[in-house]
C-alpha cells in the first residue's frame, strides 16, 4: 500500500498536493506585504487590542475638524483614552449581558434625519452617505451597537437616580446660606511710589530669570515656488495636436445619423406552411400597392398591421438607431428618402413595409467651432505633463546645485522671494505654512550649508528655502530688560508691602481692633457690613466670597481673614454672622431646580464613577510609540 | 504471513471493543450531548437577554411618557422572568425610583435591598447601595448608612465617602464628618461635578483651604 502511494506521488497527485500545501504559505507571505503600516496595536485594554485602524480613523475624524490640533500629542493621548473608556465599556456591557435587538437597532437607524428623505429611511441615502465616509453598512451597524448599548447602560444607571428630601434640605441649607461681612482692599499701587530697588536686586532678578529673557530664534529666507497654474500659461497646442485631439475624441463631437420610420408588418407566425406565407406576402403586396395609389400610410397601419403596439400610433416606431431593426428591414429602410415606401420585406417577424418619415444626417461639429474647448482641454493635459517633468527638473536643481538659488531660478525662468523674519512656529505669508518654516529650521538648512529640499506645499505647488540670515535664540542684554526688570521689582515690593499690612490688620482685628479705624489709618475705607449668599455677592470679588464662605463660623467675636486679589492687592474681611438658609420656607421653584440639579449631578457623577472604576480595575498597556 | 497478523489484530480489537466499546459510545453520547446542551444555553440566554432589553427599553419609554402603571408592570415582569439577565437589577432601580416617587420609601427599600443583593452587574448592586444609604440618612438610621458606606468599591469612593460624611454630620461628628468629605474630595474622578457641593459641605464645617 504504502508502496503504491509512493510510486503515485512521483506522479500528478504529488504536484497537486504540493500545490494545495504551498497556497497556504505563499498567500501567508503576501499578506503581509499588503499589511499598511504596522500592524502593532496602540494598546491592550484587558486583552482586547485597540487596532492602529480604529485609531486611526477617529484621528482622521477629528483631523477634518481642526487639522492643526490633530498633530498634538495631547490630542493623540486623548483619543487613545478615549477608545480606551470606550473598550472597556463595551465589554463591561457585552460580558455582563446587555443587548440590542436588531429590530431596534434598525429603528434607531430608520429614526436618523440623515438617512431620510421626506421623513423616511432611504437605504439609497443611507449607504451613499456611510461610504461618503469610508464605511461599511456592517461596520456602522456594530458601532451604533455598541453606543446604543452603552447608552444603555449610562441610561439606566442615571435616570433612575432620586433625590431624598433630607439631601435636598442639606443643599439648600448651605446653597442659600447668608453671611455678613465688612472688608476692605489694600492696593499695591499705593506703596508705589515709596519703594526702591536696589542695583543688586536687580542683577539678581537678571541672573535668576535669564530664560525670560530669552528672544526666540528666527530666520530670514530666499525661496522660489514652482505652481501648477504658471506653468500651463504659456503653453500654445500646435495646429496638429488639436487635430489629434479632436479625431481621438470625436464621440464627443459628432452626432450619429438619425432615421424616423413607420411599418405596417403582416406577420407570419415561425413554421408556418408555405402557403400561410404565401397569402402574408399577397396581403403585404396588397397594402404597398395601396399605398403607391395614394393611400395613407396611418391609416392603413390601423387596420392591417399585426404590430398592435405601433398600429395605434399609424405605425410610428420612432427615432431608429442602427441594429434596433432586423437587418433585412434596416437595408431596405436605409435606401428610403424621406416619403418613400418599401416594397414588401420579410423578416423573421413576416412581411414588413416601412416608411421613412424623418431622416437627420449625422452631425459634425466642426473642428473651427470645437478648437476653444480643445485648446483647453490639450493645455490642461500638457500642463500636468509639464509641471509633472518640471517637478522633477526643480527637486533634482535644488539638491544638485544645494549652494543657492540661482541655478534653479535661472534653469526654470522662477523668481526668488525673500520672506520676513519667521521663528519655528512660523511667521507671515508663506512662511506661515507649517512645511515651509519646519524646513527652514532643518540643521543644514538652517546653517546655510545648504537649500531645502522640494517642499510640496501642496500637490499644485513646489517651494525651495534658502536661508539668508539666522537669528540664534540669544538672551537680551540687561541695559535691555533693565527698566522691565526695574518694574516687575517693584510690583513685587509694593504687593510684599500690601500683604505685611493685610497681616498686621488681621492681627489687630482679632485683637479686637475695628477695620473701619484701620483702614482710614492706612489711607482707604473700609466696605460697611452687608449680608451675601454664594449666588448673591452684591459685587464682591470672587476669590474674595468663596474665603468668605470657607471661613469658620464666628462665634463670639468676627472670624478674620486676608485674601490675595493678585493685582488688585489684598483684602482683609471680617465676618460676623452665618444663618443657614431654611428648606422649609424656601419657593417651591428653588425646591424643584436643586432637585433636579442634583438628580441629574448624583446620575452623571455616578456614571463617572462607573467609568473610573472600570479604569481602575482594567489591565491597561498603552504602546507610546505606536501613536 | 500478512494475512495471519491481520487476523490476530481483528480479534484484539473486537476484543477491545467488547471490553470498552460501550463505555466509549456514552462518553462520544455524552460529549455530544454536552455540545450540543451547551450550545442550546448559550443561544437561549442570548434570546433572554435580547428579550430582556427590549422590554427594558419599553420600561424606559413608559417611565419618560410618565405612564408608571406599565413601567411597573415591566419592570415586575423583568425581575421575575429575566432575573438572570442583567436588567433585573437595573428595573429594581427604576421601580425603586417610582416608588420614592409615590412616597412610598419603604418599597423603595425593598427594591434597592433586593438590588444589592441579587443585581448580576456590580455597577447597579453600588448604586443600590448608596441610593439605599440616602434613604437611611433621610430616616435619621446613620448607623445603618454606614455599615453600607464602608463596603465601598472601586470608582465610587467619593460617592461612599459623601454618604459618610452626610452620616456622621447627622450623628453630631463633625470632625469625623470633615474627614470624610474631605478625603472624598481627593477621591473625585476628575471629571466629575460633585465638586463645589462636596467643597461646599466641607467649608461649612470649618475644613476649607481656600482664603
Amino acid at each position: 500500500m504504502l508502496a503504491k502511494i509512493r510510486e503515485k506521488t512521483q506522479g500528478i497527485i504529488a504536484t497537486l498536493i504540493l500545490a494545495f500545501v504551498a497556497i497556504p504559505f505563499i498567500l501567508w507571505g503576501i499578506g503581509s506585504y499588503f499589511e499598511r503600516g504596522s500592524s502593532v496595536a496602540v494598546a491592550k485594554v484587558n486583552g482586547v487590542e485597540i487596532s492602529q485602524q480604529a485609531y486611526r480613523q477617529r484621528l482622521e475624524e477629528l483631523r477634518s475638524v481642526d487639522p492643526r490640533r490633530a498633530e498634538s500629542r495631547a490630542l493623540k493621548e486623548m483619543v487613545v483614552e478615549s477608545l480606551i473608556d470606550q473598550t472597556l465599556l463595551t465589554s463591561h456591557a457585552e460580558d455582563a449581558g446587555y443587548r440590542l435587538s436588531d429590530a431596534r437597532l434598525a429603528e434607531t437607524i430608520h429614526g436618523i434625519p440623515y438617512f431620510q428623505r421626506d421623513g423616511r429611511f432611504e437605504p439609497a441615502i443611507y449607504e451613499a452617505l456611510l461610504r461618503r465616509q469610508g464605511l461599511r453598512p456592517a461596520d456602522f451597524e456594530a458601532r451604533l451597537r455598541r453606543d446604543s448599548v452603552t447608552a444603555q447602560v449610562q441610561q439606566g444607571l442615571s435616570e433612575s437616580a432620586f433625590v431624598t428630601d433630607a439631601d435636598l434640605a442639606a443643599t439648600i441649607r448651605l446653597l442659600r446660606q447668608e453671611r455678613r461681612v465688612s472688608y476692605a482692599v489694600i492696593n499695591p499701587d499705593a506703596f508705589l511710589p515709596k519703594v526702591t530697588v536696589t542695583e543688586q536686586e536687580v542683577a539678581d532678578y537678571y541672573q535668576s530669570n535669564q530664560e525670560s529673557f530669552r528672544s526666540p530664534e528666527a530666520v530670514r529666507v530666499e525661496y522660489v515656488t514652482l505652481k501648477a497654474t504658471d506653468v500651463g500659461r504659456e503653453i500654445q497646442p500646435s495646429e496638429e495636436e488639436l487635430r489629434q485631439a479632436y479625431s481621438a475624441d470625436a464621440a464627443r463631437y459628432v452626432t450619429p445619423e438619425k432615421r424616423k420610420v413607420s411599418h405596417i408588418l403582416i406577420s407570419v407566425p415561425p413554421g408556418a406552411n408555405e402557403g400561410a406565407d404565401k397569402a402574408a406576402r399577397a396581403r403585404a403586396e396588397d397594402v404597398a400597392k395601396q399605398l403607391r395609389g395614394g393611400a395613407n400610410f396611418a391609416a392603413l397601419a390601423k387596420k392591417y398591421s399585426d404590430d398592435k403596439e405601433s398600429a395605434a400610433k399609424g405605425g410610428d416606431l420612432g427615432d431608429v438607431t442602427p441594429g434596433l431593426l432586423p437587418p433585412e428591414l434596416e437595408n431596405a429602410v436605409k435606401a428610403l428618402k424621406p416619403g418613400e415606401v418599401t416594397a414588401p420585406v420579410r423578416t423573421a417577424f413576416g412581411y414588413h413595409v416601412a416608411k421613412l418619415t424623418g431622416y437627420q444626417a449625422e452631425q459634425r461639429r466642426s473642428y473651427e467651432s470645437a478648437k476653444q474647448e480643445l485648446i483647453e482641454q490639450v493645455r490642461r493635459r500638457k500642463s500636468e505633463e509639464r509641471f509633472f517633468e518640471l517637478g522633477e527638473r526643480f527637486r533634482n536643481l535644488v539638491y544638485e546645485h544645494s549652494e543657492g538659488l540661482q541655478p534653479v531660478a535661472k534653469e526654470l525662468g522662477l523668481t526668488i522671494q525673500t520672506t520676513d523674519w519667521f521663528t519655528r512656529t512660523g511667521g507671515a505669508g508663506i512662511s506661515a505654512q507649517p512645511r515651509f518654516a519646519a524646513a527652514a529650521f532643518e540643521p543644514d538648512v538652517l546653517s546655510r550649508a545648504r537649500n531645502s529640499e522640494a517642499i510640496e506645499l501642496n500637490p499644485e505647488t513646489l517651494a525651495a528655502v534658502h536661508v539668508l540670515e539666522h537669528k540664534p535664540s540669544v538672551i537680551r542684554p540687561l541695559a535691555e530688560v533693565r527698566p522691565i526688570i526695574e518694574r516687575a521689582l517693584k510690583e513685587q515690593h509694593a504687593r510684599d508691602q500690601a500683604r505685611l499690612t493685610a497681616e498686621e490688620w488681621v492681627k489687630q482685628l482679632e485683637q479686637g481692633g475695628k477695620l473701619n479705624d484701620l483702614a482710614r489709618a492706612g489711607g482707604t475705607a473700609a466696605q460697611l457690613a452687608r449680608t451675601i449668599t454664594r449666588e448673591q455677592t452684591a459685587g464682591m470679588d470672587k476669590r474674595l466670597v468663596d474665603a468668605v464662605f470657607a471661613a469658620p463660623r464666628p462665634k463670639d467675636q468676627p472670624a478674620v481673614g486676608q485674601v490675595d486679589l493678585g493685582r488688585q492687592g489684598y483684602a482683609v474681611y471680617a465676618l460676623e454672622a452665618v444663618k443657614d438658609a431654611d428648606p422649609t420656607t424656601a419657593d417651591a421653584a428653588l425646591k424643584e431646580k436643586v432637585r433636579r440639579q442634583l438628580a441629574q449631578r448624583r446620575g452623571a457623577d455616578y456614571y463617572v464613577g462607573y467609568r473610573a472604576g472600570l479604569r481602575k480595575a482594567a489591565d491597561v498597556k498603552i504602546n507610546a510609540d505606536q501613536l | 504471513m500478512s494475512a495471519y497478523t491481520d487476523q490476530e489484530e481483528l480479534e484484539k480489537l473486537k476484543a477491545w471493543w467488547k471490553n470498552y466499546g460501550g463505555a466509549l459510545l456514552i462518553g462520544v453520547l455524552l460529549g455530544l450531548a454536552l455540545l450540543f446542551g451547551n450550545k442550546y444555553w448559550t443561544q437561549y440566554k442570548e434570546q433572554q437577554r435580547v428579550a430582556a432589553s427590549e422590554l427594558y427599553e419599553q420600561m424606559l419609554q413608559q417611565v419618560k411618557e410618565s405612564k408608571t402603571g406599565d413601567a411597573r408592570a415591566s419592570g415586575e415582569k423583568l425581575i421575575g422572568e429575566y432575573a438572570r439577565t442583567p436588567y433585573a437589577g437595573m428595573a429594581a432601580l427604576m421601580l425603586a425610583r417610582l416608588s420614592f416617587e409615590a412616597n412610598d420609601a419603604a418599597g423603595a427599600r425593598r427594591r434597592l435591598e433586593w438590588a444589592e443583593a441579587h443585581a448580576l452587574d456590580p455597577a447597579v448592586a453600588h448604586a443600590a447601595r448608596l441610593r439605599l444609604g440616602r434613604l437611611y440618612v433621610a430616616g435619621g438610621e446613620y448607623d445603618a448608612a454606614l455599615a453600607l458606606a464602608s463596603k465601598g468599591g472601586p470608582g465610587f469612593e467619593a460617592e461612599y465617602l459623601e454618604l459618610k460624611g452626610d452620616a456622621y454630620l447627622g450623628q453630631g461628628k463633625t470632625d469625623d464628618a470633615r474627614a470624610a468629605y474631605s478625603d472624598a474630595i481627593q477621591q473625585l474622578p476628575p471629571d466629575s461635578t460633585s465638586r463645589r457641593l462636596l467643597e461646599m459641605k466641607l467649608e461649612d464645617l470649618g475644613g476649607g483651604k481656600r482664603g
